[in-house]
């Protein structure tokens, strides 16, 4: 029973790409206005020379996606799942490169800042 | 066609590249310019790194203009006579950035020229909007497969004592996070584990200070996306691991679970 109830913890613990994807086809909306504006079709799936970008990859784990991610969120709820730990891991990697990005000391990375 | 144009019409502008024969491996003719370029420069203008990146590239052999074909394995001074006759299909760049400077576009966009054109020194230096802008390659190789890690390990080695022979500060080595760099950083002493992380070593040069070793950031950011598209990451309290691994952990602290139940 333990481990059947730990499995369902550990699937509810996975950060999935179908939420970002699914963030970006909700917003894709030619009528309304978009959250995250700067996602593109590129970003969700990029095709073999657009993997090699990096402001791509920059853009995806930025805090407008997960802006976005929280206004759809029943809508991302109701075809995939546990979105928690996406938003979670986004939000995560955008404070890492914020970190690494910063041009001065008193925001630089140290230990226990993430 | 245009490339080439183009490529005329670069050099052209660039004053000091036309003393250069283009060469693989590092030209003491280019190290030697940038020390009479760096006898008026101040010591934290000279403080930077090398940044090293490999490229695939389709092989091909060429006649150049002094009858010379191009386009086998040229690895300078660390040729082989083995790979002699053996067509080369990756190009390695070794280049030299400061860090005061306003260049990162600018290095982008020679590099491919470079790498495509198989020059081997660039020196520029523009000076607009008052920033010093500088930056040079220190070599360009041809090889064939990747760079075997012992052999890139010489030229790293060979990189950093070159520019602090003619007095560049080289402070950190920059490369993105391929097995034969990570390879390169085992030789030399870099690594990290759960118990120990060392990613530093001596400096090769001088006794007193230290050569860091980087891991390309935004190329990891770029992979952290690519698996993600892939499998998707575990998260826990902030901690992302491998799918497989993170099994293996829950599971465990399952069975712990277990057995401290059943103690009870």
């Amino acid at each position: 029973m333990a481990i059947v109830l730990i499995l369902a913890q550990f699937l509810a613990l996975q950060a999935h790409w179908e939420h970002v994807s699914s963030t970006w086809k909700c917003d894709n909306n030619s009528v309304t206005f978009k959250v995250a504006h700067k996602l593109t079709r590129a970003h969700i799936f990029p095709d073999g020379f657009q993997k090699m970008r990096v402001d791509l990859a920059f853009q995806v784990f930025s805090p407008l996606v997960v802006r976005a991610m929280s206004f759809y969120e029943e809508k991302i709820e109701a075809q995939y799942p546990n979105l928690r730990p996406t938003k979670v891991f986004i939000t995560l990697m955008a404070d890492l490169i914020e970190v690494m990005t910063s041009r001065f000391p008193a925001q630089a990375l140290r230990c226990g800042c993430l | 066609m245009r490339i080439i144009y183009t490529r005329r019409k670069f050099l052209s502008n660039i004053t000091y590249s036309q003393k250069f024969k283009a060469s693989y491996g590092f030209s003491q003719q280019l190290l030697n310019s940038v020390k009479i370029k760096l006898q008026g420069m101040d010591d934290m203008k000279r403080h930077g790194g090398l940044v090293i990146d490999e490229i695939k590239l389709s092989s091909h052999l060429d006649m150049i203009a002094s009858t010379r074909i191009e386009g086998f394995v040229d690895l300078g001074q660390f040729s082989q006579e083995a790979d002699k006759h053996t067509r080369a299909d990756h190009g390695l760049v070794v280049m030299f950035q400061p860090f005061i400077g306003k260049w990162t576009q600018i290095i982008g966009k020679f590099m491919l020229v470079a790498l495509a054109f198989s020059l081997n020194a660039i020196f520029v230096e523009f000076d607009s909007l008052g920033a010093y802008i500088f930056f040079c390659f220190v070599g360009v190789f041809a090889s064939a497969s990747n760079v075997k890690s012992k052999l890139l390990t010489k030229i790293v080695v060979e990189a950093t004592l070159l520019c602090e022979q003619v007095g560049l500060y080289v402070d950190y080595i920059c490369s993105d996070g391929a097995s034969w760099n990570r390879a390169m950083w085992h030789d030399l002493g870099v690594h990290g584990s759960s118990k120990s992380v060392e990613c530093k070593v001596l400096h090769p040069y001088d006794e007193q200070r230290f050569l860091y070793f980087i891991s390309d950031f935004p190329h990891l950011v770029k992979c952290v996306r690519n698996l993600m598209m892939k499998h998707g990451f575990n998260t826990h309290e902030g901690r992302v691991c491998n799918a497989c691994n993170c099994f293996l952990l829950i599971f465990a602290a399952a069975l712990n679970c277990v057995s401290r139940c059943d103690l009870i």
